[in-house]
């Protein structure tokens, strides 16, 4: 996850390492917090509009900072706060799209939404991105993964490699054999 | 030879990768993309492949979230920690979450209360029978109440022993 620090923060928690920082907040500093949500704020906003219909990126986004903030007092360290939030943010995707069963029901709502906001925006574009959407929601989860965290995330391949525990040239021919599925996907879907 | 043929797919499928790699770096690195720009290549593989990272590229395009959007999610989340602390019934406070609003101190501390709590009750319904003993009854009945309580407390010793010794790991 690419970590910026942003100008909202305080000074004296810009400097500061995710680990302090959140030793900070479970000590009852919130503005510790607020520097989290800062740092991490786009590449979990990004993440989520890939997955989510435009109308629920922003609730969803939402909900994953409470989580985070109410499940961080239990945050032992045993993997980077990155990759907890990271975790964080798929079970959240997950728990919207069980919640309701929306997966089907989403793909209606969201051409809606493309069809009212297509004075704004070119109607054909938000429906690619619908179409794309639900092709990406339909992909397994480790095809998914590789398109996010390069896609949304804008992470480099060797950052990805990492992240996946796997060797650069892996990487690149799963992101191959993802790109493909997500092809056949959205073929499919407009058979 | 179908070695030979295998190692050329091999390494073709190797060339793709890299292609498509570097392809999406490249895309990704630049701000606008037009939709009409169709990646150019030869091999009909590769050029469907770039065609799909070109479109996801351009679907999603205006990417980030504007400072409008950040700091309105910024104050609905502040809002909405500091409902849930003040609409937070106050038994809450006792009980330990998986969820982590306690520290791992006190959900050590409660277990050992309620450990206690538990031999202690089973402590006092006990004391009856010990005062109510009487050498006129029948020594078998006696001697099965003595032997169930043995066991339950015996059971609930070893019970409170794990307790202790995970908190002390």
């Amino acid at each position: 996850m690419t970590t910026k620090v942003i100008e909202h923060t305080q000074p004296s928690f810009s400097n500061l390492s995710d680990e302090q920082l959140i030793q900070q907040f479970v000590q009852g500093d919130r503005h510790a917090f607020d520097t989290l949500y800062y740092r991490y704020v786009k590449p979990i906003y990004n993440r989520v509009r890939y997955v989510i219909p435009e109308t629920d990126v922003e609730d969803v986004t939402q909900e994953v900072f409470i989580a985070a903030a109410v499940s961080l007092p239990s945050f032992r360290g045993d993997a980077l706060f990155s990759t907890w939030l990271r975790a964080l943010t798929k079970n959240k995707v997950a728990e919207y799209y069980r919640k309701q069963s929306r997966k089907k029901e989403t793909m209606q709502v969201d051409m809606e939404h493309a069809e009212r906001l297509s004075g704004q925006s070119s109607t054909s574009n938000l429906e690619d991105r619908t179409a794309l959407r639900y092709a990406l929601n339909n992909l397994p989860k480790n095809y998914r993964e590789v398109i996010l965290l390069r896609f949304a995330e804008g992470m480099r391949f060797k950052e990805i490699a990492n992240c996946l525990d796997q060797n650069p040239e892996a990487t690149k021919s799963l992101f191959r054999r993802a790109i493909s599925a997500l092809q056949k996907e959205v073929e499919v879907k407009n058979e | 030879m179908n070695k030979h043929k295998n190692n050329k797919h091999k390494n073709n499928k190797h060339d793709i990768d890299d292609q498509l790699a570097d392809f999406t770096d490249q895309i990704l690195n630049v701000k606008s993309a037009k939709r009409d720009d169709d990646p150019f290549s030869p091999d009909p593989e590769l050029r469907a492949l770039k065609q799909t990272a070109q479109r996801l590229k351009n679907a999603f395009r205006d990417d980030d979230p504007s400072e409008k959007v950040i700091q309105r999610m910024h104050k609905k989340i502040a809002v909405q920690l500091q409902e849930r602390v003040k609409t937070e019934p106050f038994w809450k406070k006792w009980i330990p979450s998986r969820q982590g609003w306690y520290s791992q101190r006190s959900r050590q501390q409660l277990r050992l209360a309620l450990s206690l709590t538990a031999v202690l009750m089973l402590f006092l319904i006990s004391i009856p029978q010990f005062i109510g003993a009487s050498p006129d009854q029948p020594a078998a009945s006696g001697q099965n109440i003595n032997l169930g309580f043995m066991i339950a407390s015996g059971g609930l010793l070893v019970l409170l022993a794990f307790l202790l010794l995970r908190r002390k790991q």
